[in-house]
């Protein structure tokens, strides 16, 4: 990010930037920098509070009146525990869905693509009021419907060599987009469901508590063990969040 | 949590890593009209794209254009990276790409204008892989009467 600021700036552009990793800033030491306290991927710090996410913005480009610079301002509003307007005091999550068991980790591989296709099923009515509700949703980047995309996950857990639904993409790219947005349609679901839950909550619950997670620590195993380098990256880097590999480490939020 | 302090030990040793050479010296400091009077660009690291345009590629340099007018349920996000929060992305685009948050504060008065044009790319990178897609956002935002670019990241 520091970087495409002096890239910017060498073109004739002003630049302000939010910095959410601040070792970066220091490095790179862009024209003006506002480091912000939030967790990553949120940059605003709290979605739907548009007072919260214009105080950050002014204080970002308040920096574009300092006369001199590189300078990098720390933000000091933090997030609040109750985060979102609307957010309930609750522990954990209401989850009034009808789920299949979870199958255990011996389970064969076609038990787990029954359960997904099920537990899929299970979630429609939530992701749908997402949708309504938010009148937009972020599925669909693999271009499958989300049944199909369920369906090929279930199946390069049983035949890494099964036909790719598209032809127009390289297969480990339909298989990461595919089981995005399997992600996306769940967590979109889950958040609309009654109480509050946390980021770190939602992904506990996905990656813990459904068939689509254990689904995906299968397919880490899988892709770690493939001899194509495109999967074995997939199954270092790309499907199963670190901190959900390094609880001990685990962020606090 | 964006404290390092707060990341996973293998993210963190990532975070660390990334190289962020190739900047020493490098200095440029561009002003501008007051902020009332600035035209603003927004540019993102999120890797987003409009449902019409080509999913991002992983390690992949070149950017998107997202329009200044767009419907946020046109805009996706094909990131490679799993360690940061989507949830945010989901329930509102302005949590990484404030756009809707811009156009407000340009109908306050605060800064000038929106730009028409705005751009992502995938962040991840080395920094100095961007130099050539820089190079190409700076010339439309300059064409267009941008003076000012405002960089989110994710």
């Amino acid at each position: 990010m520091g970087g495409l600021a002096i890239f910017f700036e060498e073109q004739g552009l002003a630049t302000t930037q939010i910095s959410l990793i601040r070792i970066h800033s220091e490095r790179t030491s862009p024209p003006r920098a506002l480091w912000v306290p939030f967790e990553l991927g949120r940059p605003l710090g709290v979605p739907n509070d548009p007072g919260f996410q214009k105080r950050v913005i002014r204080a970002a480009l308040e920096l574009l009146n300092a006369e001199r610079g590189p300078l990098i301002v720390d933000y000091t509003e933090e997030v609040p525990l109750t985060a979102a307007p609307g957010a309930e005091a609750m522990n954990g999550m209401v989850c009034p869905v009808d789920f299949p068991p979870l199958p255990d980790e011996t389970a064969p591989t076609s038990e787990i693509g029954i359960a997904l296709m099920k537990e899929i099923s299970a979630l429609a009515p939530w992701y749908d009021i997402a949708v309504s509700s938010r009148g937009r949703t972020t599925v669909g980047p693999s271009g499958l419907s989300i049944v199909q995309a369920g369906k090929y996950l279930a199946a390069f857990l049983e035949d890494q060599t099964a036909p790719c639904p598209r032809d127009d993409m390289t297969m480990d790219r339909v298989l990461k987009l595919a089981y995005e947005d399997l992600k996306a349609y769940y967590t979109e679901a889950v958040t609309m469901q009654p109480g509050y839950a946390t980021s770190s909550q939602v992904e506990d619950w996905l990656f813990r508590e459904t068939v689509l997670g254990a689904a995906l620590w299968r397919l880490r195993t899988l892709c770690r063990a493939n001899e194509n380098e495109s999967y074995g990256y997939l199954g270092r880097n790309s499907i199963i969040p670190d901190r959900q590999i390094n609880p001990v480490n685990r962020a606090a939020n | 949590m964006a404290r390092l302090e707060d990341v996973p030990l293998g993210e963190r040793k990532m975070m660390e890593t990334l190289d962020c050479s190739g900047f020493e010296g490098r200095r440029p400091w561009v002003t501008g009209p007051p902020l009332h009077k600035r035209r603003v660009a927004l540019v993102s690291t999120a890797a987003l794209n409009l449902r019409s345009d080509a999913v991002y590629e992983r390690d992949e340099t070149a950017f998107r254009v997202i329009p200044g007018n767009v419907n946020a349920g046109d805009v996706v996000m094909s990131h490679s990276s799993v360690n940061f929060d989507r949830t945010g992305f989901q329930q509102d685009l302005n949590i990484c790409f404030p756009l809707q948050r811009l156009h407000e504060l340009a109908d306050e008065g605060v800064i000038g204008s929106v730009a028409n044009f705005h751009f992502t790319v995938s962040g991840g990178r080395p920094p100095l892989d961007l130099e050539d897609s820089a190079r190409a956002m700076a010339s439309t935002m300059r064409a267009e009467g941008v003076d000012t670019v405002l960089l989110v990241p994710i």
